[in-house]
């Protein structure tokens, strides 16, 4: 996301007229920054501490007095474990996504641009990365390293780079016979300036929507960690693991599990709306339209 | 000539991956922990782990035991899984109908609700329609699988008690998991049809097919939805790698008989041929259909030439 | 006819698969067995295997009692009662004689005598078979007297081996039907002596047996037994509400409280043995201090966790020992639940301002585990909780490394034997892998209880290790969880403190 970002910056004036044409964009961005301010200043705004637990008054429903989204099922007050929730959340889903990113779009534009036996290695790695369960190299490095937070990270990030880098390829792949790649290379323009200046620019679309895409699927897959007991310590805590832990509350106290699911939902519809007013920004065939 | 040549490389290419794949999981999985610790009971001695762990064969030197594992995959032969104590191929046959049953169910109802629906979110750009199958698409992309299963249980069999809740049998057990595995390629699907149509029907020989006079619904069937379906190919040869990946976590919520539930299980057992197995069924399947869409490309796409 | 068209659509309905029918035909159970006397069992899990011997988990364990026998068993009195065997004596130190019961056959009419139980013994003792049974560690060998009679012998005295034999230990297999159709076929197909015998097995959808008329304790009430696994707590209640299971078996209080509240649906808890404690590494840092190891058994309120927690459907224990267990004293009290002393008692320590620790559970006790910990925290005790996979959390369990689970762990015992020896055995002794203790009186006691030919010597020391529990404190002790089922208004059954789930005495109506 913060690559997209920072490349799109000149187009900064432009998405900022798409943004306020369309309302839509502009209430996702408004709650995107809502939630960031709350991951930002959970301390300040949340009522209670977030492990602090009433056993006494476990499983209350939202209204109840001085727990406005109720209590879990250890009677902890849940609007402050959504607040600090969103803080491990974004964090992980973000960082992943970010590492992911990165690294996929390397291996994607190298092996799409370079073409011939570097692509076959790279794609091979690829194939082989994507035919792994990711849960099995988590529990690999669990068992050898040890849980916590920067594990579930760069768990994440490493099963989650091929997606960009088979659709940067391909995009690459498609463009390499362009007019404008064919034009720069016969003026003799090195190849990682043709990749930074015409490539990259040209594959942040796709890229821009699988990184958001990737960043809701980052905190949903913590969330599966987590219920596996991989994730990061019950001390920290995430929506993920609070959507795992209300789910078997869902029949009798469904706010456990209903009020993070919508956090989470929110969170990932408000990334993926902002992702696509970027896309139609960033993407130079769409200023044609 | 050529093309024999060129699918020959890539068969012996996809090879080489299952080869990589075998040889890495052979070493992640030991890594992982040690099975006779899961086989037997906390109170079981050390004497009496030693004496499993040498019947089992896992005492040997690892290469040893690496080198009687390759040759074993090239006579079809996994050994036996530690925790059922029965050949590993049997256990994976008992299981194999149910998933692929749901995987495809699951793609087929992802392509028959994608492929309408991207296509009218393409053609209606920026109108309600629009709107409507994108936010559709943005929420069933923010929905946690496993979430969206269990609500959909709450709803169809606890509430209405329409659908059964679990089970594996008749259609009416295949419906909800298989919608909740289609939830997400549904939107991922429809979502890159529309933006890959967006693309082509700008394009310079989509404005020769208009002024040639073809109807637009005659332009779009004919020549837009060929031309944008590469990368939606390219994502559908992806998407079955994640459907039966995805299909882990419905199968779980569901108590569907499937592989991706023996896989979790296998690996939770540190059940080492039977993960070796899984995996390798896993990466099979994924290499093979890739291997189909790579091919595809070539009918599809005439810029990308298959190099020899 | 109509009616018989019915019911025989029934049945098809509650097999839930039409492809099954011919199957049932081939197997000749009758499609018109009245639906009356059908009882369908759920339980979280799917049996692992249907070889008796090479399990050794709860939900195979469910499924298996009711097609084999074992020598000895132990009913819903929780005393041990005669199986195949009749009654059982120590012959010598080493020598436990079990008088066979006369007349009992396998379901395939093979005779079940002194031979049948020596192969098995053999069987579960030959590396070969890769059994994960490991009570029998001392057993070296059987012989056969008569026809009725067999002499199993240990490498020393085992007190409790009668009581061992009541589970899989102890279990009879057909040794003709196994020889003739190997393992693999055995596995699929079991033939064992229980009240029900083997119809079909769809792994992860149903397993179904029918009654065994021969039986030697008479023909079971029911006709023919069912079970469903269903993970899912939500389906299994959904399954419940829309018939197509009459019990929901092996619930936590938390999940059986999803349960409750329906109509149709009851929610029933019997007494059981499961004991959970805290370990505490007492050979290391502050918890080698026995004040501290004290204050943590006062400050944990066990009554509220019950109560608030685990909605009543659990016990305090004194000490590490369930009441159902032989050798539990009544006369232990529980340690008082009192902030203010655990604080006073830290400060003597040295702790005047708490301490900072980890408490480490697996996955499937999180909840148990967070709860704790927030108890500890009003006493000043800041324990960070890590959950793991419970397979990760068993290996560092019994891992060479007695602090691979960190200063505190959540530990749970079942007691199978119901025996105290097997609530002990891992734990105390120092040179025993799971103990974090050195006490010359606790090594000392356990030798007497592992090896005493008197009882009395037995109950004595058991009593003695109970008190020395209770002073020392190296266990912060917890509580024993009910056996929780949920059923509508057909069955009638009623389990003992282990839970396993022998329906040779359930009963249906309607």
């Amino acid at each position: 996301m913060t690559a997209v970002t920072a490349k799109t910056a000149g187009t900064s004036h432009a998405t900022l007229r798409a943004l306020v044409r369309n309302k839509l964009a502009l209430a996702a961005l408004i709650l995107l920054a809502l939630f960031v301010l709350a991951a930002v200043f959970a301390p300040l705004l949340a009522p209670y501490d977030p492990n602090a637990q009433d056993l006494l008054s476990r499983l209350q429903p939202p209204g109840t007095a001085g727990h406005f989204l109720g209590t879990d099922q250890l009677g902890r007050d849940l609007t402050s474990r959504l607040i600090y929730g969103s803080r491990v959340s974004l964090l992980v889903g973000c960082s992943a996504a970010l590492l992911a990113g990165i690294l996929g779009a390397l291996i994607g534009l190298i092996a799409g641009f370079r073409g011939g036996w570097v692509d076959r290695v790279l794609m091979r790695i690829a194939d082989i990365q994507l035919a792994f369960p990711s849960i099995l190299l988590a529990l690999a490095i669990v068992g050898f390293l040890g849980s916590g937070l920067w594990y579930v990270i760069l768990v994440l990030g490493f099963t989650g780079w091929v997606n960009y880098a088979r659709v940067v390829r391909s995009e690459v792949l498609s463009l390499r016979s362009r007019d404008f790649v064919t034009e720069a290379r016969a003026i003799g323009v090195r190849s990682g300036t043709i990749m930074r200046r015409h490539l990259l620019p040209n594959v942040l679309a796709p890229l821009a929507t699988i990184g958001t895409l990737h960043v809701a699927s980052a905190i949903v897959a913590e969330s599966s960690l987590s219920y596996l007991g991989l994730g990061v310590p019950k001390t920290t805590v995430t929506w993920g693991s609070m959507l795992s832990d209300g789910q078997l509350y869902l029949g009798t106290s469904w706010w456990i599990a209903v009020f993070p699911g919508c956090a989470l939902m929110l969170t990932a519809l408000a990334i993926n709306i902002a992702g696509d007013v970027l896309r139609d920004v960033a993407d130079p065939k769409a200023y044609r339209r | 000539m050529n093309l024999l040549r060129t699918i020959a490389g890539k068969i012996g290419g996809a090879l080489l991956v299952l080869f990589c794949v075998a040889t890495v999981v052979f070493f992640l999985v030991r890594i992982s922990g040690d099975p006779v610790k899961v086989l037997l009971p906390p109170d079981a001695t050390v004497a009496q782990e030693a004496s499993l762990r040498a019947s089992l064969g896992l005492d040997r030197p690892l290469f040893l035991q690496y080198l009687h594992y390759l040759g074993g995959i090239l006579r079809f032969d996994f050994g036996n899984s530690l925790f059922y104590d029965q050949p590993v191929s049997s256990v994976l046959a008992e299981r194999l109908p149910a998933t692929v049953e749901l995987a495809a169910a699951a793609l087929v109802i992802a392509l028959v609700l994608a492929i309408p629906a991207g296509t009218l979110a393409a053609l209606r750009r920026g109108k309600s329609s629009d709107t409507g199958v994108m936010t559709g698409v943005l929420i069933g992309q923010s929905t946690p699988p496993f979430w969206a299963g269990i609500l959909l249980i709450l709803v169809f069999a606890v509430g209405l008690q329409v659908l059964p809740a679990s089970g594996y049998g008749g259609i009416e057990h295949l419906v909800l998991p298989s919608v909740t595995l289609a939830i997400y390629s549904v939107a991922m699907i429809a979502r890159l049809l529309r933006s890959s149509l967006i693309d082509v029907l700008g394009a310079d020989y989509m404005r020769t097919a208009r002024a040639k006079g073809l109807g637009e619904l005659g332009v779009v069937l004919g020549h837009g939805l060929r031309n944008a379906a590469l990368p939606v190919v390219t994502v559908i040869g992806l998407e079955v790698g994640s459907l039966l990946g995805g299909a882990i976590l419905t199968e779980q919520v569901f108590s569907w008989p499937g592989v991706g539930r023996l896989t979790v299980e296998a690996i939770s057992n540190r059940d080492f041929p039977l993960v070796q197995a899984t995996v390798l069924f896993f990466a099979a399947t994924f290499v093979v259909v890739n291997l189909l869409v790579d091919l595809s490309y070539t009918f599809l796409d005439p810029r990308v030439r298959v190099r020899a | 006819m109509t009616a018989r068209r019915q019911s025989r659509r029934d049945a098809l309905r509650l097999g839930g698969l039409a492809t099954l029918a011919p199957l049932l035909g081939a197997c000749g159970v009758s499609a018109a067995e009245p639906r009356s006397r059908v009882l369908r069992v759920s339980q979280p899990d799917e049996a692992k295997t249907l070889d008796p011997q090479k399990q050794g988990d709860m939900p195979s364990m469910n499924v298996l009692i009711n097609m084999f026998d074992t020598l000895t068993t132990r009913g819903t009195d929780n005393r041990l009662g005669p199986g195949l065997a009749t009654s059982w004596s120590v012959l010598d130190e080493q020598t436990w004689r079990f008088h066979l019961r006369p007349g009992v056959r396998f379901h395939n009419g093979e005779p079940c005598d002194a031979h049948a139980v020596q192969y098995s013994l053999d069987r579960l003792r030959d590396p070969a078979t890769h059994s994960p049974i490991v009570e029998l560690r001392y057993v070296d060998g059987a012989t056969v007297v008569d026809p009725l009679t067999v002499d199993v012998h240990t490498s020393k005295h085992d007190p409790i081996l009668p009581a061992k034999v009541s589970l899989f230990g102890g279990v009879a297999v057909p040794p003709r039907y196994l020889d003739e159709v190997g393992p693999e076929r055995f596995a699929r197909d079991p033939v064992g002596t229980g009240p029900f015998r083997f119809v079909s097995w769809q792994r992860d959808h149903e397993l179904r047996m029918r009654a065994f008329p021969g039986h030697w304790s008479g023909r079971p009430k029911l006709a023919e037994l069912v079970f469903k696994p269903m993970p899912n707590p939500a389906s299994a209640l959904a399954a419940l509400q829309s018939d197509e299971v009459d019990m929901v078996t092996q619930l936590t209080p938390d999940a059986a409280r999803q349960l409750a509240g329906y109509g149709g649906v009851r929610i029933e808890n019997f007494p059981g043995m499961p004991t959970y404690y805290l370990s505490l590494n007492t050979r290391e840092g502050p918890l080698a201090d026995r004040r501290v190891r004290q204050a943590l058994n006062h400050a944990v309120d066990v009554p509220l966790l019950v109560k608030a927690v685990l909605d009543g459907k659990a016990r305090e224990v004194p000490t590490m020992f369930p009441r159902e267990a032989n050798g539990f004293d009544p006369a232990i009290p529980a340690y008082t639940r009192d902030i203010r002393r655990a604080r006073q008692l830290l400060a003597e320590a040295g702790y005047p301002n708490g301490l900072d620790t980890r408490l480490t559970a697996s996955n499937a006790d999180s909840q148990v585990a967070e709860a704790i910990a927030g108890l500890l925290a009003h006493a000043g005790v800041r324990a960070k909780v890590t959950v793991l996979d419970p397979s990760t959390y068993k290996s560092r369990l019994t891992s060479s490394n007695s602090g691979a689970l960190g200063p505190i762990y959540l530990a749970k015992n079942t007691g199978w034997t119901g025996d105290a020896e097997s609530l002990v055995q891992s734990n105390i002794r120092h040179d025993r892998r799971q103990s974090r203790w050195h006490d010359p009186r606790a090594d000392r006691l356990i030798d007497i209880e592992e090896s005493a030919v008197d009882p009395r010597a037995r109950m004595r020391a058991f009593t003695e290790l109970q008190w020395l529990l209770h002073t020392e404190a190296p266990f912060v002790f917890l509580f024993q969880l009910d056996n929780i089922l949920a059923r509508n208004d057909r069955p009638r059954w009623r389990p003992n403190a282990v839970g396993v789930l022998d329906m040779d005495s359930a009963e249906v109506t309607g």
